[in-house]
């Protein structure tokens, strides 16, 4: 073991960070016990999306920038869509609202629990990967997880036809309805599901895990929960107008790294499920309220690592959500609402598992002139960079030695539940040689 | 008891979709694939990540930087089977979108490719090494992937 001595000067690099969707990499560099600087590179090749876009039909692009992210997907389809809706004057019917919901409430169901359990989990089991749990308990607990994704993912597909690249939601609406004989099975696994993510709730709320930080949440929260609609607030008291997202937020750039990076008015900010829950914990489902009401009481919480006790819950509440509306709606066959013109600006926020999700249109002539995205990793960059500096000088500090702190460099990444596919493909392409 | 088979799992340019169908087929197969596995290389599922011979490579995404080539010239070295898994990877689309740009548009983003060492085209895994399987769909077809997963089985698992 290294003693303090050895970590007076140091240059931390951890290339490929593991068990996060995409690639990046990890740089520290500590110069006589002083952190000089924590740089979080993102080294993938940009695929070009938002110039890819110009000049198609707007009723295309959807399922265009679907494949801007696997793991967001159903944040894209769903984001890009309201923001043409926005620019056309298209305002969808009532249940297509309801369709969507749900549509966003499986795709939570499946991927907080492929981060918490995927993820997360095997750090606090000590273990490398989830395939290392092979005791007879350790496999249950994985069993338990599976079968809560699988809800999420059913569910995906019986309102979306997919849950990856959802094949029917359109512009005004859906090309298909869910079907009714399956509302049974579909509600009885989602009650399992709920049952075993209440069972495993306390292992996040007793994780002893804890990093503060000074930060602003922000996040857009509103009456059902469903990471749609709402109000964009901030921990500092500020409620942004959707269309004004774009001049609160400044696109920066790091030129270690080929995704853009955002400040809020010239501060750093956090969006995900932490700021969510600290900031609407009031707008959850009823029942998530009084089952979770003692994990509720960690919230607002500074600490980062209660973003995955947040996704815990809302992965609860995406259940609760769910279950009331499927018992309470019977789905008609619907033709999707017509644009009401073909030119013009929009503006959309969306909230994907991993946070706020930008998108600014522009529509002439019924074609994308241009496109512009902020994604929720971009947003966390300068957070989780500044939270990288503090955690590694704590630890320099502390005389920990270099394996200890490139491990919990990676911890500390993770809580954020970065998503490195979606970050890679918004970078501002102009700017000065 | 059959020794475990090799497994490689690899992500170059592309949305990473079939890495979370992956991830969603593990919901039912979950401990077959850890009974039957040996995960030698997988980034997004372990922080123990090895170079070494595997018996299969699964590789998504299409090749768009020098770096990204030379990686995938070393995964076929240390692989007998090569999967391509999704379109991406089996024929460039959509990540190989910049291919088809307008002159205009190439010109707005060559300081980005030449910033980043990127490749004039962007390459399905075929333009550059020998792919022995492939797994089309975007995402990649589920039930052609337990297919080829199968084959694999059968390839490799009783040896």
């Amino acid at each position: 073991m290294h003693g303090a001595h050895d970590s007076e000067n140091l240059e931390l690099g951890l290339e490929g960070l593991s068990k996060v969707e995409g690639h990046v990499d990890l740089e520290v560099k500590v110069t006589k016990g002083k952190v000089e600087y924590a740089k979080l590179k993102i080294p993938e090749a940009k695929r070009f999306y938002t110039q890819a876009v110009r000049g198609k039909p707007m009723t295309a692009i959807a399922q265009l920038v679907s494949r801007i992210c696997g793991t967001c997907s159903m944040s894209h389809i769903f984001g890009c869509t309201k923001s043409i809706e926005d620019a056309v004057g298209l305002v969808p019917s009532e249940q297509t609202m309801k369709q969507r919901r749900l549509s966003m409430w499986a795709h939570l169901i499946r991927d907080h629990p492929l981060h918490l359990y995927f993820f997360v989990l095997p750090d606090m089991f000590d273990k490398g990967s989830v395939f290392d749990f092979t005791s007879p308990e350790e496999k249950k607990i994985i069993a338990t997880a599976l079968e809560i994704k699988a809800a999420g993912n059913n569910l995906s597909k019986m309102v979306a036809g997919r849950s990856i690249h959802a094949p029917w939601p359109v512009l005004g609406g859906f090309t298909q309805i869910p079907d009714k004989a399956k509302y049974p099975n579909i509600v009885h696994d989602l009650e399992h599901a709920r049952e075993h993510s209440l069972e495993l709730l306390d292992v996040f709320y007793d994780c002893p895990w804890k990093f503060e930080n000074k930060t602003t949440y922000v996040g857009m929260v509103g009456p059902n929960f469903d990471y749609m609609s709402g109000d964009l607030l901030s921990s500092d008291g500020l409620k942004i107008p959707e269309k004004d997202f774009g001049q609160y937020a400044q696109r920066i750039w790091r030129d270690y790294s080929t995704a853009s990076a955002f400040l809020l008015q010239g501060k750093d900010y956090m969006v995900g499920s932490l700021p969510r829950l600290n900031l609407g914990k009031k707008f959850l489902h009823k029942q998530t309220q009084k089952d979770c009401a003692k994990q509720l009481g960690r919230f607002p919480s500074k600490n980062v690592y209660d973003n995955n006790l947040a996704q815990a819950i809302e992965t609860i509440d995406s259940i609760n959500q769910s279950i009331d509306l499927l018992e309470s709606t019977d789905f008609k066959p619907e033709k999707p609402v017509q644009p009401a013109r073909k030119d013009g600006a929009g503006f959309a926020v969306v909230e994907a598992p991993r946070g706020v999700l930008y998108y600014n249109v522009n529509i002439r002539d019924g074609k994308v002139q241009n496109m512009s995205v902020a994604i929720p990793t971009g947003q966390n960059q300068v957070r989780i960079e500044k939270d990288l500096a503090e955690l590694v000088q704590q630890q320099v500090d502390a005389g920990k030695d270099k394996d200890y702190i490139v491990h919990e460099m990676e911890k500390l990444v993770r809580a954020y539940d970065p998503c490195l596919s979606c970050a890679t493909h918004f970078l501002k392409v102009k700017w000065k040689k | 008891m059959a020794r475990k088979i090799r497994l490689g799992w690899f992500s170059f340019s592309c949305c990473e979709d079939n890495t979370v169908l992956f991830a969603e087929i593990l919901n039912d197969h979950f401990f077959m694939v850890q009974e039957k596995f040996d995960i030698i290389h997988a980034k997004v599922l372990q922080n123990v990540n090895k170079w070494e011979e595997m018996d299969v490579a699964f590789v998504e995404g299409a090749i768009a930087n020098k770096e990204q080539e030379e990686t995938l010239k070393k995964i076929r070295g240390l692989s007998k089977t090569v999967v391509a898994i999704g379109s991406c990877a089996c024929t460039g689309m959509p990540s190989a979108s910049r291919n088809n740009f307008d002159e205009n548009t190439i010109h707005e983003i060559r300081f980005i490719k030449e910033k980043f060492n990127m490749l004039d085209k962007v390459h399905p895994l075929k333009d550059l090494v020998k792919v022995d399987m492939e797994v089309p769909g975007c995402p990649m077809d589920e039930a052609k992937f337990l297919e080829a997963l199968q084959a694999i089985i059968k390839m490799y698992g009783d040896q």
